[in-house]
């Protein structure tokens, strides 16, 4: 009865918070009007500019890759600092002590699920790859592709247990992989450094446009397969630490 | 450009790309993993004190990351507080160097990569964190500083490690979402993301409440982070069951971003202009930092595991800084001793709760002991970490020759001329009770005999002891005599900045 | 305008924020850890609608640029901060859950009253 009583005084808490918040909502912007603020203060550069300066037609990837690329870096740290969390957290599997459910489970998955499972992989990872390499003309880029690559290796490992996967991806090519978005990144940004210019400048003067052009295309693509290649491999491995069921 | 203009960038990429080889080169050669720490971490820091020098003689260096002007992209702001910076990395390389003993002594051999990797990812966070102008990316390393903070307190993995990391999660969780709202109210009434272009929209955005609502949520979600008073709850565990170097970082290091976040939030954004917006929420702040001193020394006062004790000073500390944040002048004519006072207290505290840490730290290592009765005597065994330690003890007290004297008084000066003098009685009365408590630490450690329990134990491993040395070293020297003036006297000009004067 | 016309218009808002103190409620008082964490998650999802919302444009298109006809885009920056939220919001899931697996081995337990008793 007494839990019941604080609840209820929380539930009453949470509405008054709600209730502040719905001053200030009112007060907001009005939602989907072009004049608002944020429609007229930074973004038409974005909008008039982003083909030629962001260098991509899609202009979200635009801004994540060029404008605000350091966010973007600072992201992918984030995934990667996910990763050590969660190793240090769990431990990395390890081939010789630790199994699936999967392989300690007594029913055998069937032979249908193993079929399609083997059969659509690679697709879906072909389906990633293009992902990654297209994300600068339509929705989609590294993470998306990453996060696909990253679901056809869980679903794998689902069907064919934690040592058939594992053997594939051995940990001295996992590990580099794995901070491979990072690593990417700052190598990228080096570039433009070489030159004098400020960390993760992609237009480099000096050359012919369509040098130009062309070298700056090359470094989207490399952060690109960077940031796929190492989602995909961290998501794995998370789910390796996780899904690891000591033998004993 | 130079190499010298590129140092506020590389300022955050040399510990990043630290910590992004660590893995590889720990796999390869584990032996390794502590030398390239010490090697990363002593370079940030030589660029540390490049940027600190050029600061204080040149003022704020602006650096445009990808050659965007600030409102397009993101600008690193390196100013006077961002100088904390080199703190961190300094303090920083410190614990690092005292860890090489801990991590072979108490960690699982394939955890040591994965230790440094963390340590080098929270220090990459923090220095992000206090370098960038720009407030989405200041949420970005907030989350990289949170995420790693939390996976290293449950990185030793003993019972109770990973239910206090857990429920400092939850709480630095709800602490990022509220920031992250704020920040989406802002940015919806000002259109901008970065810090500087931020205070001129918003002096001309009529939204009032919107604006309160952020800055209310930006509040919560830094008090969080900074562990004021009702916000706290998560602190003591995980500052204590945490390895004793990853406690140094959390203690010294880690909660002090929630006040460089604050003062960012107050001074930067909102600004001097928006001083009536301000106001109730300071005065609000300096209670909430009253009650954070007063019972932060009364529950540590009743501990008896000595890193539960470091853990509630923190707690009194922050309310300390707090207090002296809440009571910055806004008007002209007063002095600001106390933003002086409690800025110089940030750099103060983290060098002596990195210090009192590291001790504990020593201590345990050799005896495996951490309650406080179990300790007698333990001054005769271990005369150099006690003898640190003690300075450790005096400075956090306040007495005169130690570095924790000035910034006390300075707080203590602009509550009396604020004509708060409640304030400034509480702040004697919690200076008393800390008094209290490390009293019983001397106490325990030199007038006692020693016990079984300890009869064999040795100083610890010169590896240890260096750093140890040096921060009490630097509690002395920069307390008193001609060196006592430089932190006040480097920060002066940020304060002023900070008030727009 | 009145209070509630705004309120009307800014309809994703006021969900937004029903959503975030739902979120909050949840966290405060279930007992159960995965319960708490998706009391989080749902603050999560709040925080990106309302982020997502203020980029609207009524009748805007993708900002993808395929023609130079001046056409009426969506605000992109949102969408770009989403994206990292999103992947900032995964990455503490991933770590939270190591958590609790780690928790659940070592007391059998996930509930937060349970848990109190092994202090």
């Amino acid at each position: 009865m007494n839990k019941k009583v604080q609840n209820y005084f929380v539930l009453i808490v949470m509405l008054l918070c709600w209730a502040v918040f719905l001053f200030a909502v009112a007060e907001m912007p009005l939602m989907g009007d072009p004049g608002n603020i944020t429609n007229t203060h930074v973004v038409p550069r974005y909008l008039e500019k982003g083909v030629e300066e962001g260098g991509a037609p899609n202009i979200v990837t635009g801004i994540i890759l060029n404008y605000r690329g350091y966010d973007t870096s600072g992201e992918v740290t984030v995934i990667f600092t996910a990763l050590i969390g969660v190793l240090a957290v769990l431990k990395r599997e390890n081939i010789k002590k630790d199994k699936s459910l999967v392989e300690i489970s007594p029913v055998k998955t069937s032979v249908i699920v193993t079929t399609v499972v083997k059969f659509l992989t690679p697709l879906i990872i072909l389906f990633a790859i293009y992902m990654i390499l297209h994300g600068d003309v339509s929705p989609g880029g590294g993470f998306q592709g990453g996060a696909i690559t990253g679901g056809s290796i869980i679903a794998f490992t689902l069907t064919f247990g934690l040592l058939a996967t594992m053997r594939k991806f051995r940990l001295s090519i996992r590990i580099p992989l794995e901070s491979s978005a990072v690593l990417a990144f700052i190598a990228s940004g080096l570039v433009a450094m070489f030159f004098g210019l400020p960390f993760l400048t992609f237009l480099i003067p000096g050359f012919g446009f369509h040098t130009q052009e062309l070298i700056r295309h090359a470094l989207f693509i490399i952060i690109e397969i960077g940031i796929g290649v190492a989602t995909g491999i961290i998501f794995a491995s998370i789910f390796a630490a996780m899904g690891k069921v000591s033998k004993e | 450009m130079k190499l010298t203009d590129q140092f506020p960038i590389l300022i955050i990429e040399v510990p990043l790309i630290a910590a992004a080889l660590m893995p590889i080169i720990g796999h390869w050669r584990r032996k390794w993993c502590m030398p390239f720490a010490t090697l990363a971490l002593s370079i940030t820091s030589m660029i540390g004190y490049y940027l600190m020098l050029a600061v204080n003689k040149s003022g704020p260096i602006s650096y445009h990351v990808g050659a965007w002007k600030p409102p397009f992209g993101i600008e690193i702001y390196f100013d006077h507080i961002a100088a904390f910076a080199f703190i961190i990395a300094l303090f920083g390389l410190l614990i690092v160097i005292f860890s090489k003993n801990y991590a072979e002594h108490d960690l699982e051999e394939e955890k040591i990569p994965i230790f440094y990797t963390l340590v080098m990812l929270t220090l990459t966070g923090m220095i992000g964190f206090t370098v960038t102008g720009d407030l989405f990316n200041l949420f970005v390393f907030m989350e990289i500083l949170s995420l790693s903070g939390y996976a290293l307190i449950a990185i030793s993995g003993q019972m109770l490690t990973a239910m206090a990391s857990f429920k400092y999660l939850l709480v630095g969780a709800i602490s990022s979402l509220s920031v992250l709202f704020g920040i989406a109210f802002l940015y919806s009434i000002t259109g901008t993301l970065n810090m500087h272009d931020m205070a001129k929209m918003l002096e001309v955005a009529r939204a009032p409440h919107v604006a309160s609502v952020a800055l209310t949520l930006f509040v919560l979600g830094f008090s969080v982070k900074a562990a004021l008073f009702p916000l706290h709850i998560w602190l003591p565990d995980a500052h204590a069951l945490a390895p004793s170097p990853v406690s140094a970082i959390l203690s010294g290091l880690t909660v002090k971003m929630g006040i460089i976040g604050m003062i960012r939030i107050f001074f930067v954004i909102y600004g001097v202009h928006s001083a009536i917006n301000v106001m109730p929420i300071m005065e609000i702040l300096a209670w909430m930092a009253a009650a954070t001193i007063v019972l932060g020394a009364f529950f540590a006062f009743f501990q008896n595991d000595i890193k539960m004790m470091l853990a509630y000073s923190t707690i009194s500390n922050i309310g300390y800084i707090v207090l002296g944040l809440s009571m910055a002048p806004f008007d002209k004519s007063k002095v600001a001793y106390a933003l002086v006072g409690s800025l110089v207290h940030v750099f103060n505290h983290a060098m002596i709760k990195v210090l009192l840490f590291l001790c504990a730290g020593a201590i345990i290592y050799r005896t495996g002991l951490r309650k406080l009765s179990d300790l007698q005597g333990i001054g005769k065994k271990m005369p150099i970490t006690l003898a640190a330690m003690s300075i450790g003890v005096i400075s956090i007290v306040g007495i005169p020759p130690t570095c924790g004297f000035t910034c006390k008084w300075f707080i203590a000066l602009g509550a009396m001329e604020g004509g708060k003098s409640l304030f400034a009685a509480l702040l004697l009365f919690g200076a008393l009770f800390i008094f209290a408590y490390y009293i019983k630490i001397l106490n325990t450690a030199y007038f006692r005999e020693p016990t079984e329990a300890i009869a064999n134990v040795k100083e610890v491993p010169l590896s240890m002891l260096i750093p140890i040395v040096i921060l009490a070293a630097g509690c002395l020297v920069l307390g008193a005599g001609t060196l006592g003036y430089v932190p006040i006297k480097f920060i002066e000009p940020a304060a002023m900045a900070l008030l727009g004067r | 305008m009145t209070f509630l016309s705004k309120l009307g218009t800014n309809f994703n808002y006021v969900i937004s924020t029903l959503l975030f103190v739902i979120g909050l409620y949840t966290i405060i008082t279930k007992p159960n850890l995965i319960k708490k964490f998706m009391g989080l998650n749902i603050m999560e999802t709040s925080v990106f609608l309302a982020i997502v919302s203020i980029g609207a444009v009524r009748d805007g298109k993708a900002p993808i640029v395929e023609s130079a006809t001046k056409v009426q885009y969506v605000n992109p920056l949102p969408q770009a901060l989403i994206l990292t939220g999103i992947v900032v919001a995964v990455s503490t899931t991933a770590l939270a859950l190591s958590l609790m697996i780690k928790l659940y081995e070592q007391c059998g337990t996930l509930n937060a009253d349970k848990l109190k008793e092994f202090e």
